[in-house]
């Protein structure tokens, strides 16, 4: 088809279009002649085109919504053309026509012409000119940038609406454009003080008349610590958040860590009574709440702020749920009359962190092992024989790098988000494929989340889905602390590469006991599946808002979020934890563990917010609906005789009688309501009260009241302080109320029957009591009160806050063993009580700041200490102490004890003068103050504290001209720790395996030495808890340090870019401590280096 | 609670409108406001009781009578398990307490040397009375929640099952505190004002302060005086011969345990009475030759326990393992819980003429060449359909030869006690005994049927320890007072403050 006839085709059906359009509408049409007289002023369009087809017959067809932004005319002509006289109507119209058979047709204007503007970018300080300001045109790629006299030029299409000036360091200003306007921009510093909100997770207040203890983080200031560690980067900007460092589990990607803020609102795990960690902070992500692991599997590149909510007026909203603290977590929104495209990739080495571990290599083990006295016999001596021709033959292997590697992580996250101003849509993609510093530990999570926005001027609704699944698998090569007990003159390979079955396999006949060591990297070669985890997380969050006015809303949201997830593990017959199991069908097992839960979160709320004058008030109500249920079970089966046989139908049996499995429901129901009023900016005050149900109450608690209530001044709105200039910001504030944490068994306080067959009787039914309820269990309610400072000075270049905090745990929850009479074995009970005390300091200066240059530099020093003292301990507990102390009469570790005034992480042990010179035995202090040689569990004492007494960070901050410098110090004073590798690696060690080499000098060698250790000897006595082993535990580590450089835009404009940022990483670099402990003994930690790329279009 | 949900509904209807529409739309929100407040208020509650779904709570479970015999079920259950009836309190435990088996070798899978040695302070002995102590007061409490349900859910309940199913908790709760007390307690005569055992009547955390012997008697009397008169009129027994009424505690079985419990007491005519009952209602017959001595095919078995007997009996469905465990042969007889022949032969007096005992005769049998007691000699598994012919899977709780064993111990003559003694001699094969024998021949004779008839049932131990026997037969030395009393668990002492002044 020739192009011409498409055109017409084209525009004949754009009439018809418009015609039939035009039917629908109001429409005038009439006839008669060419020439026009016309005079009018302030006329409307519409009776100038009614005159005008009276006088020339020519139709006019428009719509009314047309014209209704036309602007009156003024005209007075004389037998002019009409066409001439049109385009003098339309010249001060935004409205263009075409004439097409005597008909005027009236279509909304085009010829707005292009144009070029300039303009002056200044300080609004000192109104300076400022070059490299970025200048675009909003909804364009268009983009300019200031010289360096802040002059600028830019040409604009048609139908450009605003510019923006984008500076780093200065806040972002739009401007509309206008015509002939005069473009002086002055632009203003962006203070520290970025966070003008507190985010709740409820309702957002502003910070200047907010009570309550929080702290927001934004994602670039977590990202410059740790761009992906969302917990180590909160610990570094917040001390009371806590991960409770795990010297066993080490740098395991796979384990959750253990978090806290604030300490400890519990007692430790005793039972099964408690479910998970008691002492968790709730999460809150968009509004709904999440569990850890779902934050932990949250991409950093998605999230948007963090915010920590610590006292009263904060977490009283939260009810039973915000004892512990909360964190809310909020992700980027898609942005509004724009489209973009980030792309962000973080690469992660990590390494092995084995600088702690000093063992012996093959010659000085030998060596060691005759000191001993391994080679008295003559077995020993044979065996020692064999050993050192392999020892001079060069054997000497390294064994603790062998289960190790260099884990390669990458993590990358693509995100399409955008829209106009009524609807937005939001497109991310991220997968995370981690390897950890165990050999096969990975972990590979993928996620997909879309968030669709729509908004009239009224409501909005918006809904999210996002999809997860992670794929992990455990390292079969096991703990790595097997591997240092090794001995070096062992091979686990041999000529070949091949894993030799036996490390050592030395047979003496004649009935002479041999030796005979098994290598633990045989079983590696089986196709175990160790802990193969996989998990799908599908949540839907869907909100709806209502503005009936700009002070009144109204919210509701439903969340819903499923889970299933899948364990697997498998062994297989070869596996050497069958070695004398014969019967076949028992060798080899598989087990799956499949889990489902399903939780439902809706909540419903008003929002009023109005200045009146001086007085502000905000009004927050709201309901909320949750229901969480949770099931699993779990398929044990047995006989796989070959290892590649790895599917649970190829079992021989079941390997229990019965599948083994739990299930739980929690429904919540809580109404909640809070004010806020503050009078002339300068004293404000937030009450707050919620009364929160739960099933997992007993029946004659079901409701508990929480409530808090905060007082806060802003004395720099004061007359006496408004205008210095070295005062800046001083607000004190204060809060006291009640929040509570449930951390019950859903079921714990009914009273409930089991049935089946097990429990039946005579071909009937049988129930059977399955655990004594407790009527009366509730929440453990959280009494805090809260002090708080918050002040900056010197031009807002030092700012210095501070928080004091005491929380008492009123009736925290215990296991209580019964007396068997009673029928029942133990019993949860409401009955403890704890108390948390604690200051947290945060002090930060701007050493440079130069925004026109681009330069900045920040430091910041923040302290935190917190006393967890145990003020009630039931008898009931001391029952409990006294019996874990008759009942291991002879401790050589650690157990928890609950004493009175002192805190749950308390260390308790028999003290140590040392080691007697003369006969080489311990000299211990018994609690009347004698010294004896005998060991007696009556005689522990405190002896220390895990809990630090002071942690906090160092941080600094330094940007120029697009480069980043920020390095992140943290340390921890204070603590005590009972060094159990060291016992186990230097004193009380088994000299057949490897050892430290501060084990080498064998501790106390005879009468008149003097050593800090026993003697070792080959047949070795284990030691006792001692305070001996009980070390100060002061240390500095080196936490991150991050490099990042942002492109300037001209070079990146031509990739056809908005912004590129490129970054290095590194995380635990160096950690200097007062004392040498085995660090990650199940899993090294990981030293990690990371390369980061992010890149918007 | 309601009134915050009306506020906040009323709130949010009146805002689901926008605020000019809402005026008009008044009614329609005012409907929708008040059908969802009445919807909200009605659930609030509902909403926040949750009940597991892998368990029952108590107060579904209690709602209908068939929940009341599940729970009644359940308590006969535990009365089964492996740490009461089903094998420490009948063939392990505490027939090796009484010497019932030969030595024990330490390598053999069944753990009960120490039990035999009386070694009480051993973690062998500790481990047993720790298990029997927990598991019986936790079958204590499931009573006790019936009893006290059949009164608040009164309404739920029938006239008859009502009786039934109190009048048998009642009775179970004195059966089980009166075998602790037999283990635990002192010997009555010795030790009636002695503290012994709590007699739990509640269902809570609190730790009962122990009962004297005398009054956990006197409790375990008050309860079995209640079930028997809500049983006498409703249970079927009484008016039928239903079968399947003896796996149960039931009117005679209770009369027959207040037998027991009063001739233990010293209440020699009361004991009397209450077996009398049990004699005269002539729903128990002794075992014919022919029964006991059947050889069989298929799973009509020889009849080893003497169905017909058993006043009350617990089903015991899992029992063949155990029984395989301690009785089938193993190539030693250290190894299974048995003696040797001539002790078998001494036991059964066959040089005397007990051969034609037929206690000795079929129930000491032969495997692999090696005697064994088969009393529980299974043939039925844990899937067998019960059915009126089944004459194995129990394990035999009281019999009606206990009673005529009390009847001719507090029979005013012993001429008149010799009688009911010979009405059991004959009924098991053996030769009658004189009518002019002395008391103290008597006493030794009752004493001999005791150790023939309850050979590895359990009540042997227990009638030593009343009698004050100063040996146990197989045992060479003197028994010690106190090693008839077992010692109280250490966890109930570690947490019942009340044990301690």
């Amino acid at each position: 088809m020739p192009k011409r006839l498409y055109l017409k085709l084209l525009l004949t059906m754009r009439l018809t279009i418009v015609i039939i359009i035009a039917c629908f509408m109001q429409v005038s049409a009439s006839s008669l002649a060419q020439k026009v007289t016309l005079t009018k002023s302030s006329a409307s369009l519409r009776s100038v085109f009614k005159e005008l087809n009276k006088q020339t017959g020519y139709n006019f067809f428009y719509t009314d919504n047309l014209l209704e932004n036309s602007s009156p005319v003024d005209i007075n002509v004389k037998d002019a053309e009409l066409s001439a006289v049109l385009n003098q109507i339309f010249a001060g119209q935004n409205l263009d026509f075409i004439i097409r058979n005597k008909t005027v047709i009236i279509k909304p204007g085009t010829h707005v012409s292009q144009e070029i503007i300039s303009g002056f970018v200044g300080d609004a300080k000192d109104h300076k000119p400022i070059p490299g300001v970025a200048v675009s045109i909003k909804g364009t790629k268009s983009t300019v940038q200031t010289d360096k006299n802040g002059k600028f030029t830019i040409s604009i299409p048609k139908g450009a609406e605003s510019l923006e000036f984008r500076f780093i360091g200065y806040k972002t200003v739009n401007v509309p454009i206008s015509a002939n306007s005069n473009y002086t921009i002055y632009m203003e510093e962006d203070q520290v003080s970025l966070n003008e909100t507190v985010i709740t997770g409820m309702v957002d207040r502003k910070v200047s008349t907010y009570t309550g203890a929080a702290k927001t983080m934004t994602a670039a200031e977590l990202k410059a610590v740790s761009p992906v560690n969302l917990f180590t980067a909160i610990g570094a900007l917040d001390p009371s958040f806590r991960m409770i460092p795990n010297n066993t589990i080490g740098g395991n990607i796979n384990a959750l860590p253990q978090v806290t803020m604030r300490g400890q609102t519990s007692y430790p795990t005793l039972g099964a009574e408690l479910v998970g960690n008691p002492n968790t902070p709730l999460f809150i992500l968009d509004g709904f709440q999440v569990s850890l692991q779902a934050i932990v599997d949250l991409d950093m590149n998605q999230i948007a702020s963090v915010t920590l909510l610590k006292d009263a007026s904060a977490t009283a909203m939260y009810g039973s749920r915000g004892g512990n603290g909360v964190m809310v977590v909020t992700t980027i929104l898609p942005p509004r009359g724009k489209v973009e495209v980030t792309l962000s990739n973080n690469f992660t080495l990590s390494s092995p962190d084995l600088s702690v571990y000093h063992m012996l290599n093959s010659m000085e083990k030998l060596d060691f092992e005759r000191r001993v006295g391994f080679t008295n016999s003559y077995r020993g001596d044979l065996i020692n024989s064999e050993r050192y021709k392999a020892a001079v033959s060069g054997v000497n292997t390294d064994w603790k790098s062998i289960p190790v590697q260099t884990g390669f992580n990458n993590r990358t996250n693509l995100a399409l988000r955008g829209g106009d101003q009524s609807l937005t849509f939001g497109l991310t993609f991220s997968s995370n494929l981690l390897q950890g510093v165990m050999k096969g530990q990975d972990r590979k999570n993928y996620a997909g989340t879309f968030t669709l926005s729509y908004r009239t001027n009224k409501f909005t609704f918006q809904n999210q889905t996002i999809g997860t699944q992670v794929i992990s698998n455990a390292s079969p090569y096991g703990e790595f602390s097997q591997y240092l007990d090794l001995n070096p003159y062992w091979k686990p390979y041999d000529e070949n590469g091949n894993v030799n079955k036996y490390l050592e396999n030395i047979n003496m006949g004649f009935g002479v006991g041999s030796s005979i060591v098994l290598n633990p990297l045989m079983d590696v070669t089986y196709n175990t599946i160790d802990d193969r985890n996989k998990n799908f997380n599908l949540r839907n969050n869907t909100s709806v808002r209502y503005d009936a006015n700009k002070s009144l809303w109204f919210n509701g949201a439903l969340g819903i979020t499923k889970v299933n997830g899948t364990i697997d593990n498998f062994y297989s017959a070869l596996d050497s934890r069958f070695n004398g199991v014969a019967d076949l069908s028992t060798k080899g097992t598989y087990s799956i563990n499949n889990s489902n839960s399903f939780m439902m979160d809706g909540t419903g709320s008003v929002n009023y917010n109005k200045n009146f004058g001086k007085h502000g008030v905000t009004v927050y109500a709201g309901f909320r609906v949750a229901s969480a249920q949770v099931s699993s079970y779990t398929v044990s089966t047995q006989g796989f005789p070959f290892d590649r046989l790895d599917n649970i139908l190829f079992a021989a049996q079941y390997l229990d009688s019965r599948p083994t499995g739990s299930e739980s429901t929690v429904n919540n129901l809580s109404f909640t309501g809070s004010a806020n009023y503050s009078y002339d900016n300068r004293y404000f005050t937030d009450l707050t009260y919620t009364r929160d149900g739960s099933s997992a109450y007993g029946v004659n608690n079901k409701f508990g009241d929480f409530w808090s209530a905060g007082l806060g001044w802003n004395m720099h709105n004061e007359e006496f302080l408004k205008d210095s200039k070295k005062i800046n910001l001083l607000r004190i504030r204060a809060s006291y109320g009640s929040t509570g944490t449930s951390v019950q068994d859903p079921y714990a306080a009914q009273f409930r029957y089991n049935l089946g067959t097990s429990t039946g009787y005579f071909g009937e039914v049988g129930a059977f009591p399955g655990g004594l309820g407790n009527p009366s269990l509730s929440w453990q309610q959280v009494l805090k009160s809260n002090i708080g400072i918050a002040s900056a000075f010197l031009d807002n270049r030092l700012t210095f806050n501070a928080e004091f905090y005491n929380e008492v745990t009123q009736n925290a929850l215990t296991t209580v063993s019964l007396a068997p009479s009673t029928g029942f074995p133990s019993y949860t009970e409401n009955l403890g009580k704890i108390q948390n005390r604690g200051l947290q300091l945060d002090l930060g200066y701007t050493i440079l700041s130069a925004p026109r240059q681009g330069l900045k530099w920040n430091v910041s020093v923040n302290a935190a200490t917190n006393k967890s003292v145990l003020k009630k301990v039931s008898d009931k507990l001391k029952a409990f102490n006294a019996a874990l102390n008759t009942n291991n009469a002879d401790q050589t570790a650690e157990n928890a004890q609950f004493v009175e005034g002192r805190s749950t992480t308390a260390i308790y042990a028999v003290k140590s003068l040392g080691i007697d010179p003369i006969t080489g035995q311990e000299v211990y202090l018994k609690s009347d103050g004698t010294p004896t040689f005998v060991w007696d569990v009556n005689d522990k004492t405190y002896v220390g504290d895990t809990l630090p007494t002071w942690t906090g960070a160092v941080n600094s901050n330094f940007l120029y001209a697009g480069f980043g410098l920020n390095f992140s110090i943290s340390y921890n004073y204070g603590a005590q720790v009972y060094n159990s590798t060291l016992l186990n690696r230097v004193e009380a060690v088994d000299a057949r395996n490897n050892v430290d080499r501060r084990a080498y000098d064998l501790g106390w060698t005879g009468p008149g030495s003097v050593s800090p250790y026993r003697r070792i000897t080959g047949s070795p006595t284990p030691t006792k808890l001692t305070s001996r082993f009980v070390q100060n535990d002061n240390n500095i580590q080196l936490s991150s340090v991050n490099l990042s450089y942002q492109f300037k835009t001209p070079f990146v404009r031509r990739l056809g870019l908005q912004n590129l940022t490129v970054s290095a990483t590194t995380n635990n670099l160096a950690t200097f401590s007062t004392i040498d402990i085995e660090r990650g003994t199940d899993n090294p930690f990981a030293r990690e280096y990371t390369f980061g790329l992010s890149a918007r279009f | 609670m309601v009134k915050h949900s009306q506020t906040v509904l009323n709130l949010l209807m009146i805002a689901s409108k926008p605020l000019k529409k809402y005026f008009l739309m008044k009614t329609t929100t005012l409907i929708i406001g008040i059908v969802a407040i009445c919807a909200t208020s009605f659930s609030c509650k509902k909403f926040l009781d949750v009940t597991p779904k892998t368990s029952l709570s108590e107060d579904q479970l209690f709602t209908s009578e068939a929940g009341f015999q599940q729970a009644l079920s359940g308590v006969y259950g535990q009365l089964a398990s492996s740490k009461l009836y089903g094998d420490n309190l009948s063939m392990g435990f505490v027939s090796a307490l009484a010497q019932n088996y030969s030595t024990i070798d330490p390598a053999s899978s069944v753990q009960l040397q120490q039990t035999q040695l009386l070694n009480y302070t051993s973690t062998e002995v500790a481990g047993y009375t720790n298990d029997i102590w927990s598991t019986s007061y936790s079958a204590i409490a499931a009573a006790n929640k019936i009893i006290i349900h059949t009164e608040t859910d009164r309404p739920v309940l029938t006239n008859s099952s009502y009786a039934l199913l109190r009048g048998e908790a009642l009775a179970l709760r004195a059966f089980i505190h009166f075998d602790l007390l037999r283990m635990f307690g002192p010997e009555y005569t010795t030790g009636a004002n002695q503290k012994a055992i709590p007699y739990k009547k509640d269902v809570n955390e609190n730790a009962n302060k122990p009962a004297t012997t005398a009054d956990v008697v006197k409790f375990a009397l008050a309860d079995l005086k209640e079930a028997e008169n809500l049983l006498l009129t409703v249970d079927p027994i009484v008016t039928s011969d239903l079968r399947t009424r003896r796996n149960k505690l039931n009117y005679y079985g209770v009369k027959a345990l207040e037998a027991r419990i009063m001739l233990y007491s010293g209440n020699n005519s009361g004991a009397a009475a209450a077996a009398t009952v049990v004699v005269n209602s002539a729903k128990y017959n002794f075992v014919t030759q022919a029964a006991a001595s059947a050889i069989s095919a298929g799973l009509v078995v020889r009849d080893r326990l003497y169905f017909n007997e058993q006043v009350f009996m617990i089903r015991v469905r899992d029992i063949l393992p155990t029984v395989q465990r301690y009785f089938r042969f193993r190539g030693a007889v250290s190894q299974t819980l048995t003696r040797t022949p001539a002790n078998f032969a001494t036991l059964y007096q066959t040089s005397s003429g007990g051969g034609t005992d037929i206690r000795f005769l079929y129930r000491i049998e032969a495997d692999a060449g090696s005697v064994f007691p088969s009393k529980f000699w299974q043939a039925s598994s844990a899937t067998t359909t019960i059915s009126d012919n089944l004459l194995d899977q129990y394990v035999p709780g009281i019999r009606l030869s206990e009673m005529y064993y009390i009847l001719a111990e507090t029979a005013s003559t012993p001429a008149a006690g010799v009688g009911y003694l010979n009405t059991v001699r004959l009924n098991r094969g053996i030769t009658v005994l004189p009518n002019t024998i002395t008391a103290e021949t008597l006493k030794a004779e009752i004493t001999r049927e005791y150790q023939k008839e309850f050979y590895a049932e359990g009540q042997l131990f227990f009638y030593y320890k009343r009698i004050k026997a100063l040996r146990m037969q197989f045992r060479n030395i003197d028994m010690a007072p106190g090693q008839y009393v077992l010692p109280i668990p250490d966890s109930e002492l570690q947490f019942n403050p009340n044990y301690a002044n």
